[in-house]
């Protein structure tokens, strides 16, 4: 062979090469890329401690007894239960609302309700917003009566 | 013959330039492949994205919390600066970024309280004789209707 002959030979060689070079060097970014994580997502974390806070706080709809400075946990004071007394208590923020309702007594208060309807309707939408929701026995305190209710409980975060 | 010699050794010299080429090549893409492990590894994207989520969440429920409250971050933050603003929590990785308002702070907004006070803050790690940062907790205390971030001594 002469000596383009060669030249030639080793070029033609040197392609295939490269090209298994960039498949290898692709293969090990995309697999190290593979293991980043970007996202974490707390929208669960998130929903359920607002509503801890909603119901357990003693500026929330837990019935609070000032002369001792005590919360009862699961007892709700149905003069706390509005929205107004939510609102007082949280700033209002765009990526999360919440919605409660007594069952039995029929009352329903919001946590930010533009924004709650807003999210709830980018439920289905891919990249949009998540509903949590839950359920409590409670008690519900009007005046000096207690009686038993179904707390239930509806957040939705961005 | 002699045209037969000069011609072996020319070929000798290409094969090896040919050689050397590969070397070079395989030495720049191994660098190159290192140096982006090497950056993904250091990387602190993920930890200011988690500590500012986290440390959001945590003020979120000491607010909920009826009485007084001496919480400690469990987390050795020493790399980061945190900045506990009206209504965000900002993570950044040295001070001169946030002088600068470099874009690679990362802030989570916190549900703001309107019957208890956040103090707002900088709390950042202290320089050693080496100019490292040193090992720190961050500790939050709520007394009364105030909400006070500050190092763990």
């Amino acid at each position: 062979m002469n000596k383009k002959a060669i030249i030639s030979f080793n070029v033609m060689n040197f392609i295939p090469k490269i090209i298994f070079l960039v498949v290898v060097v692709l293969s090990i970014v995309f697999i190290v890329k593979s293991f980043v994580v970007t996202d974490i997502d707390i929208r669960s974390a998130e929903a359920y401690v607002l509503i801890n806070r909603i119901i357990y706080s003693p500026y929330g709809i837990a019935y609070y007894d000032k002369s001792i400075d005590r919360v009862y946990p699961g007892i709700i004071d149905l003069a706390n239960f509005n929205t107004q007394r939510l609102e007082k208590a949280i700033v209002p923020v765009e990526h999360i609302a919440a919605k409660l309702s007594l069952v039995n007594q029929g009352k329903r208060i919001f946590y930010n309700e533009g924004t709650y309807n807003n999210l709830y309707s980018m439920l289905n939408v891919e990249g949009g917003s998540k509903e949590i929701t839950n359920e409590l026995y409670v008690l519900v305190k009007d005046g000096d009566k207690l009686k038993s209710d179904i707390l239930h409980m509806s957040v939705v975060v961005k | 013959m002699q045209k037969r010699g000069i011609y072996r050794k020319a070929q000798i010299e290409h094969e090896f330039y040919y050689i050397l080429a590969q070397l070079l090549l395989i030495v720049l893409v191994g660098f190159a492949l290192f140096s982006f492990v090497g950056a993904i590894s250091q990387g602190t994207l993920y930890n200011k994205n988690y500590i500012s989520r986290d440390v959001a969440l945590i003020i979120d429920t000491i607010y909920a919390s009826p009485g007084d409250i001496h919480y400690v971050y469990p987390v050795d933050i020493s790399e980061f600066i945190i900045n506990f603003k009206k209504d965000n929590v900002e993570v950044y990785e040295e001070l001169k970024l946030y002088e600068k308002m470099h874009p690679s702070r990362i802030s989570y907004p916190i549900l703001v309280d309107r019957n208890i006070a956040l103090e707002n803050k900088i709390v950042s790690p202290d320089l050693d004789i080496n100019l490292k940062y040193e090992g720190f907790q961050l500790k939050i205390d709520k007394v009364g209707d105030k909400l006070i971030p500050d190092k763990n001594e």
